[in-house]
C-alpha cells in the first residue's frame, strides 16, 4: 500500500487582460513575482517577444488588493489560495 | 488555443520564371487562425462557446492539382468537436508574413539579393510526432479555467433593420456582426479632437449576443473606455498596465459583465507639414494600421471577434474611421453596423454612463494616490 503526504498546495487563477484565457495554477511560494511572471506568460500562452523581437513587460494585478505587484515581492508572501491574478502587458500602438 | 501538428511547414521559393530558388523553414504560429476556426465552428452551431474545444489539429489541406507536399491551405480539427465537423479552411496565404520574415534565410545565403522579389509555394511534410515540443510551463498547470462567454439571444433582423453600414468598401459577408452606437464615435470623436497632434485611444467593451433565430453571433459595442495612463505620441500611443488597470476598475463599477471587445486609436495628421504633391504618393497620407497596431492587436486581441477602430485626420475635412478585424487568421478591414443613436439597449442608460466615467476618473485619481 503506497502512502502519500498531501499537500496544501497554493493555487490561483491567472489570466489575459481580456479575460478569454484564464487557467488555475498552482504557485511556486518561494519564487519572486518577476520570476513567476515568466512562467505565467508561458502557460497562458501570451505572446513573449513582439514582431522586433524585444520582450513584452507584463505586470501581475493582484484582484483581490487592485494593485499591480513589484517584481521584487514573494509570491508566497502576498498571494492566498484562490485569488486571481491578471496579467497587464505594456504595448504600443504606432 | 493549444493546437499541435503532426507537420512541419516550408516554403518552396521561386524566382519570377519559375525556376526554384531553395527551401524556406516555416514556423507559423496557428493561434490565430485557431482562434478563427473556433469562432466560425461557434457561429454555424458545430462547437459551443467554452474553451474546452479550444485544442485541436492543423491538418493541411493538399493541392487537388499538384497533390502533396503542396498546400492550398488548412483546416484546424478541435479535440472535443463532431469528427464530422471539418471547419473552414485557411487558405495558403496565411503563411505570406511568415515567409517574408523567414525570407532573410536566403539573403543571408546569398540565393536572393535584398528586395528581390520570389514567389513561394507551401508544402506540408509529415514530422515524427516525438519530435514535438511541449508546452513551455506546462509543468505547472492544475486545470483550464473554461471560459465561457454568455451568449445572451438577440433578434439580429430586429438589430440590422435599426442600423446603418460603416466601412461600405471593407465590407464582406463572411465577417459576424458587430454594432456600435454613434454615441462611442462620438465620444472618440471629442478625443481626437482634444489629443490634437497626439495620438489618444480607448478600449471597446461591450458584449457577445447569438442571433434567436440562428446560431449566429454578433458583438454589441455599448462604451469605449478611455485609455488614461497610456503614453502618448505624435505616431505612438503606449497602453500600460496601469491603462489597463482603469480598464478594469471601470468594468466593474459598471457591473454588467460586459467584455473588451477591442480598442480604438487616432492618428494625427502625418502629413500636415508635406506638400500637396507629397502627401498624393504618401502612404501616411492615407488610413492604415501600422506594424504596432497589427503587434497590439495579435498580443492583446487575439480572440477572432475582436475589433479594432482607426480614426485618421487624412487632412480632409471629415476624420476617417476605419475598422479591423479577423478573417481567416489574419487582420484585415472590415465593415460595422452603427446604431443611430435611439437604440433602446445603447441609449437607455446614457446619463448614467456619464455619471459613471465621473466616478471612474474619481477612482483613478484615488488609486494613483494608493
Amino acid at each position: 500500500m503506497g502512502q502519500v503526504v498531501a499537500f496544501d498546495d497554493l493555487c490561483v487563477r491567472a489570466s489575459d487582460v481580456t479575460g478569454q484565457r484564464s487557467e488555475r495554477v498552482q504557485v511556486p511560494p518561494n519564487t519572486t513575482v518577476g520570476e513567476w511572471i515568466e512562467t505565467l506568460v508561458n502557460r497562458l500562452r501570451l505572446r513573449r517577444k513582439d514582431g522586433d523581437g524585444n520582450p513584452y513587460a507584463y505586470r501581475p494585478r493582484l484582484e483581490r488588493e487592485g494593485r499591480h505587484l513589484n517584481a521584487t515581492e514573494i509570491v508566497g508572501e502576498v498571494l492566498q489560495q484562490d485569488d486571481h491574478v491578471v496579467l497587464h502587458p505594456n504595448v504600443n500602438a504606432g | 488555443m493549444l493546437l499541435r501538428s503532426a507537420h512541419r511547414y516550408v516554403a518552396e521559393a521561386l524566382d519570377l520564371e519559375g525556376r526554384r530558388l531553395g527551401e524556406l523553414s516555416l514556423t507559423p504560429d496557428f493561434s490565430p487562425a485557431g482562434e478563427w476556426s473556433h469562432l466560425e465552428g461557434v457561429r454555424c452551431g458545430a462547437l459551443d462557446a467554452t474553451a474546452h474545444h479550444r485544442s485541436g489539429v492543423v491538418e493541411p489541406v493538399f493541392d487537388q492539382t499538384t497533390g502533396p507536399p503542396y498546400v492550398t491551405g488548412f483546416r484546424v480539427r478541435f479535440d472535443a468537436a463532431d469528427p464530422t465537423y471539418n471547419g473552414p479552411e485557411i487558405p495558403w496565404n496565411y503563411f505570406q508574413q511568415c515567409v517574408e520574415g523567414s525570407s532573410a534565410q536566403m539573403v543571408n545565403n546569398g540565393t536572393l539579393r535584398a528586395g528581390e522579389q520570389f514567389v513561394y509555394r507551401v508544402c506540408a511534410i509529415l514530422v515524427d510526432r516525438n519530435q514535438q515540443a511541449r508546452s513551455p510551463g506546462s509543468d505547472i498547470v492544475i486545470d483550464d479555467t473554461p471560459v465561457t462567454l454568455a451568449l445572451e439571444s438577440v433578434s439580429l433582423d430586429r438589430c440590422l433593420a435599426g442600423a446603418s453600414r460603416l466601412g461600405r468598401s471593407a465590407w464582406s459577408n463572411r465577417d459576424f456582426p458587430v454594432f456600435v452606437p454613434s454615441s462611442v464615435l462620438d465620444e472618440a470623436t471629442e478625443m481626437v479632437d482634444a489629443a490634437g497632434e497626439r495620438e489618444t485611444g480607448g478600449i471597446l467593451i461591450g458584449y457577445l449576443r447569438r442571433d434567436s433565430e440562428s446560431p449566429e453571433l454578433l458583438a454589441e459595442i455599448t462604451a469605449q473606455i478611455p485609455a488614461t495612463h497610456a503614453d502618448a505620441g505624435h505616431s505612438h500611443l503606449t497602453f500600460t498596465a496601469d491603462t489597463w488597470s482603469a480598464v478594469s476598475d471601470a468594468l466593474a463599477l459598471r457591473g454588467r459583465n460586459e467584455i473588451l471587445l477591442g480598442w480604438w486609436h487616432s492618428h494625427p495628421n502625418f502629413c500636415r507639414h508635406c506638400a500637396a504633391v507629397m502627401r498624393e504618393q504618401c502612404a501616411l497620407a492615407r488610413p492604415f494600421f501600422s506594424r504596432d497596431d497589427c503587434e497590439l492587436h495579435r498580443t492583446v486581441f487575439d480572440t477572432a471577434f475582436s475589433v479594432a477602430l482607426l480614426i485618421s485626420d487624412v487632412g480632409e475635412e471629415n476624420l476617417r474611421y476605419d475598422w479591423f478585424g479577423w478573417r481567416d487568421g489574419s487582420i484585415v478591414t472590415r465593415g460595422c453596423h452603427l446604431f443611430p443613436g435611439d437604440e433602446e439597449s445603447i441609449y437607455a442608460h446614457r446619463d448614467e454612463c456619464t455619471t459613471l466615467r465621473a466616478r471612474v476618473l474619481n477612482l483613478q485619481e484615488k488609486h494613483h494616490e494608493y
